[in-house]
């Protein structure tokens, strides 16, 4: 037996071994049947919603036409669909291991692997490499408060401080392993921390650079972490899931399940468990082939917007952007949905590869699509050739 | 019409569901989410159930969407994060092996890991393999070669992983 053959035996006994542990629970189809059975309702409310729709268009537009335009008006030319498309593409360097960015202070600020990259906007390249040693594939990052912020979630869990305007960092800020998520609203920087059991959500004094409060406890695995409406939405991805919501004036946090907020399955939709995005009043999520539109006083789903392997969304420029894409090899796409309608109102140019992150700054989208072996990734500038009002 | 749709997705689920729950619980190490993985693939497949029929055998596209999920589920990445950490309290030597095992696993890349243990843990053709994860056969041969290359040293005589990398460092081809 050679080396690969006794290493694969080892593998497969191993992981035999592992699995042996664990049964299978049972009433695994009638769950599944009991899902498939909303899925008809699901595509009937959605139809009827289309039909609502259109037949509200076809009686009203005339009218609305007729009003505005008056009767000498001529018939109206079909205008051309505001579209996306490529400012630049940018082969980025060091294999896979983009996984996050954001943009702010004139830059675009990615993750790589043990270093934070700048990028400059206008020409797609790479301006400043900081040294972070112990960024990488789990790190988050964001801008405010007049600096780079980026999670540390290697073996010196913490959150490092990047000064813009120097391209250094200024200040290592050491947390509890470990730190996932991290945004900055209401004068704090909030990072969602992993532990045993309930998570954590640390807050962050910028004029101190100290930890300022107790740890705020949420669900079991905190990951994103969003700003909307008033509140902090910590997506919890393990144990039951669901949504923590913070009083960011008080810290007080309400957990999806624990109370009248979350979703009713109406729309078909399951329960809403992650938040992507907030804007147009709404937060904004995605379900395999749906971008959901969540109303933030309920939990409950306002609408199901059809977005064939939507993946995450984003809200800028006054529309809801998805990243779709199908891994490993097909097409990945970003479209822009129009909260005034509910329907697709952008479409961007289609990418061979698959999705890993997006971002918007105010000139346009910016996309890391990795190719089919996860070997190389690029940066894509997206801009709108005729932006919506 | 819906008849037959049903009943070709319980034949599949019956023979195919275990299948898919153990592959989806080698890429993510959670049975609970590896579960969860199986049940979304045949929701899919109930979705896109003409496409399956026309295009492609439905077990690639099953092995394929459990996959896909594994892959992009924001979940995962928790997974790996955890699988990373020093583990907070010694296990006894007996059960030592096989969290190292998943641990070994969630060192490799995404493609790696996928086609070590559709080849040799789901004892897959190459060529199945290449249909499940949308790749040639070539691709398969080296990242599977590459895979167990990776493996060789930390699963050697069962010895455990003695350093945890930096999360970054994961991806490199």
């Amino acid at each position: 037996m050679d080396d690969d053959q006794l290493t694969a035996a080892r593998l497969q006994l191993a992981l035999d071994r592992e699995v042996a542990k664990h049964e299978l629970s049972p009433g695994a189809w009638p769950r599944l049947e009991r899902r498939l059975r909303r899925q008809p309702w699901r595509r009937a409310a959605i139809a009827a919603v289309c039909a609502v729709t259109v037949a509200a268009a076809a009686v009203v537009t005339p009218y609305l036409w007729h009003n505005l335009s008056g009767p000498a008006a001529s018939h109206p030319h079909p205008q051309p669909g505001p579209h996306l498309v490529i400012a630049s593409h940018t082969h980025m360097s060091g294999g896979a291991s983009f996984l996050a960015l954001t943009t702010g202070y004139g830059a675009v600020w990615i993750i790589g692997s043990g270093v934070i990259y700048r990028v400059d906007p206008a020409t797609a390249k790479t301006v400043a490499t900081i040294p972070a040693p112990t960024v990488g594939q789990l790190s988050g990052i964001a801008t405010g408060a007049g600096a780079v912020w980026a999670a540390s979630a290697g073996r010196h869990p913490g959150v490092y401080r990047i000064n813009p305007r120097t391209n250094r960092v200024t200040t290592f800020i050491r947390l509890p392993p470990t730190p996932i998520g991290i945004t900055i609203a209401h004068g704090r920087v909030w990072v969602t921390v992993v532990k045993e059991g309930p998570g954590i959500v640390v807050r962050i004094d910028p004029r101190t650079n100290r930890v300022s409060g107790p740890p705020i406890r949420v669900g079991d695995g905190p990951g994103e972490i969003v700003s909307g409406a008033g509140t902090l939405w910590v997506t919890n991805t393990s144990g039951r899931a669901g949504v923590s919501r913070i009083n960011p004036a008080t810290g007080a946090v309400a957990n999806a399940r624990g109370g009248p907020w979350g979703g009713t399955g109406r729309l078909g939709n399951l329960k809403i468990i992650k938040i992507d995005a907030a804007g147009a009043g709404s937060l904004w999520t995605t379900d395999g082939n749906v971008v959901q539109r969540v109303d933030p006083a309920t939990g409950h789903v306002t609408a199901a917007i059809t977005v064939p392997h939507a993946w995450h969304v984003i809200f800028w420029h006054g529309l809801a952007w998805a990243l779709t894409g199908v891994a490993p090899s097909g097409l990945g796409t970003v479209v822009g949905i129009d909260p005034a309608s509910n329907r697709v109102a952008v479409h961007g140019a289609p990418f061979r590869g698959a999705p890993r992150a997006i971002t918007a700054g105010p000139t346009g989208l910016w996309v890391v699509f990795a190719n089919a072996n996860y070997t190389s990734q690029e940066l894509v500038h997206l801009v709108l050739a005729s932006g919506p009002n | 019409m819906e008849s037959s749709r049903h009943d070709g997705l319980a034949q599949l689920h019956q023979r195919y569901y275990p299948e898919l729950v153990r592959l989806a619980f080698a890429l993510t190490g959670d049975w609970s989410l590896a579960e969860e993985l199986g049940q979304e693939a045949f929701v899919r497949a109930w979705r896109s159930w003409g496409t399956i029929r026309r295009q492609q055998s439905a077990p690639a596209y099953l092995r394929a969407t459990v996959i896909n999920l594994a892959r992009t589920s924001f979940r995962q990445r928790l997974r790996e994060v955890r699988a990373w950490r020093d583990a907070p309290t010694p296990r006894p030597p007996e059960t030592a092996v096989s969290p190292d095992v998943l641990r070994a696993l969630a060192r490799l890349p995404q493609r790696k890991r996928a086609c070590v243990v559709l080849r040799y843990y789901l004892d897959l053709s190459e060529a199945d393999t290449a249909a499940a994860l949308g790749i040639s056969v070539g691709t398969v041969k080296s990242q599977t070669a590459r895979a167990l290359q990776r493996l060789r040293p930390l699963l050697a005589d069962g010895s455990a992983p003695s350093a945890t990398p930096l999360p970054g460092n994961e991806g490199g081809p």
